[in-house]
């Protein structure tokens, strides 16, 4: 997937969707639909569900432009929380089909942590973002960006003190920075 | 936070991931608009963040775009000949009033043509065809009352502008104060989701008064105003309310 549109600002992007949508569509995709798919698989894990809810996002995404509020947060951030949201709802749907024990809400969200934490060094793709990032480093920061979770959450969640979530955090994005020079 | 603290933090991969709360990811939204420095710095995270999920392999199927390419409605609007048009309503209407006229004369000449011919079927097809260039008469006359409208020496004509959060929006309104008339064309905004509307307002000493609902891509009339120092336009849910959402306000103008 070659990346055509390079330097556009996010201005220059809002703009487009507006002004020329088809074009500002085939943007959103050819730069962000490979991220995005991968954020989706972290968390429904299966390529077939995924692949229906990326397209499922990108039409809501489409659909719901005109609600974008850029005061609070960029496009990839809000396109970001619609996958993620597409996602976990796919999640609690599936388990409810399962009809598996525990299905109250509350419930359903701590299994979706559960899963969350798993950490699977054969799923990964690169050898060298396993090696570059340490484990507990990875664990918070794919909890974060990829599930959303607050650092408080984080923290509740892997039964760490918050400090120590930020400090992960932290350091995992300084390994970020030398990987990705 | 300054800006610079807010580089140094390490809080924009947080940002970025959309985890702080409402009002940090507002002021920071909100200070990156005037500082370059922080703007590009958001860039950067964010382009790390994406390289960073990019990295983990997974690609989706062709079949993926394509899908939702076919599931995404046309870019173009579908020219309505009855209650819409494209934009500012100049050289769309000219193009159609041509085309219609030209339609006309041409319906008109294969008549005269065929009337020379056979008279019982003539007489028949000869009744459709007048039919239509009654009906296409009838549209021509619309456009043009439209147009007489928009040229009246009492009509004001206002440009409404965009939002400091939706620049580049606008919207074209026509108010006669003296017959009260309303007439407005969407301009570029954008389409809204089946379950919302746009709501045009004219404000009168500080009041709201409701002028009517409209969709992306029309060119109508409205309600009738008496008065009015400026206009605006705000998003609400299908069939309007009775008053408006000020933080979707998406133009305004002054007369």
């Amino acid at each position: 997937m070659g990346k055509k549109y390079k330097n556009i600002t996010e201005e220059e992007l809002v703009a487009t969707l507006r002004d020329d949508p088809g074009k500002g569509i085939d943007i959103l995709y050819e730069n962000y639909s490979k991220a995005l798919f991968n954020v989706i698989i972290q968390i429904v894990k299966e390529k077939d569900p995924a692949e229906e809810i990326l397209h499922d996002a990108y039409v809501k995404i489409w659909k719901n432009f005109s609600s974008y509020d850029k005061s609070k947060g960029t496009l990839y951030t809000w396109m970001l929380n619609i996958c993620r949201n597409l996602s976990i709802d796919k999640l609690r749907s599936r388990e409810f089909k399962k009809g598996s024990q525990n299905q109250s809400i509350e419930n359903s969200v701590n299994y979706d942590r559960a899963m969350a934490t798993e950490f699977k060094p054969e799923h990964i793709g690169l050898k060298e973002v396993v090696d570059g990032l340490k484990p507990e480093f990875k664990e918070v920061l794919d909890l974060v960006y990829f599930h959303g979770y607050t650092q408080a959450d984080a923290s509740e969640e892997l039964k760490i003190p918050l400090g120590t979530v930020k400090t992960r955090t932290r350091n995992a994005i300084i390994e970020l920075r030398k990987l990705f020079k | 936070m300054t800006p610079n603290e807010i580089i140094s933090s390490g809080k924009l991969e947080l940002y970025v991931s959309g985890v702080l709360s409402d009002k940090e990811m507002y002021e920071i939204s909100t200070l990156a608009e005037n500082d370059t420095d922080l703007r590009n710095e958001i860039t950067r995270v964010q382009d790390e963040l994406i390289e960073y999920a990019e990295s983990f392999g997974e690609e989706p199927s062709e079949d993926v775009r394509a899908a939702i390419m076919k599931d995404i409605p046309n870019n173009v609007i579908p020219f309505k000949l009855t209650t819409t048009n494209k934009g500012g309503g100049g050289t769309g209407v000219m193009k159609f009033m041509l085309a219609a006229s030209m339609t006309a004369f041409i319906i008109s000449t294969i008549g005269l043509f065929m009337l020379n011919a056979k008279v019982d079927k003539l007489a028949d097809e000869n009744a459709v065809l007048k039919e239509r260039t009654t009906q296409t008469a009838q549209l021509t006359q619309a456009y043009q009352d439209k147009l007489d409208f928009m040229n009246h020496q009492s009509v004001k004509k206002i440009k409404l502008e965009g939002m400091p959060q939706s620049p580049g929006n606008y919207v074209m309104v026509y108010w006669s104060p003296v017959t009260h008339d309303v007439m407005m064309s969407s301009g570029n905004l954008p389409p809204l989701p089946a379950d919302k509307q746009y709501q045009l307002w004219a404000l009168h000493n500080g009041t709201p008064i409701d002028a009517g609902v409209f969709d992306a891509g029309n060119f109508l009339t409205l309600k009738k105003i008496e008065a009015a120092e400026a206009f605006a336009v705000t998003i609400e849910p299908k069939g309007g309310s009775k008053s408006p959402t000020m933080i979707t306000m998406s133009a305004m103008g002054k007369i």
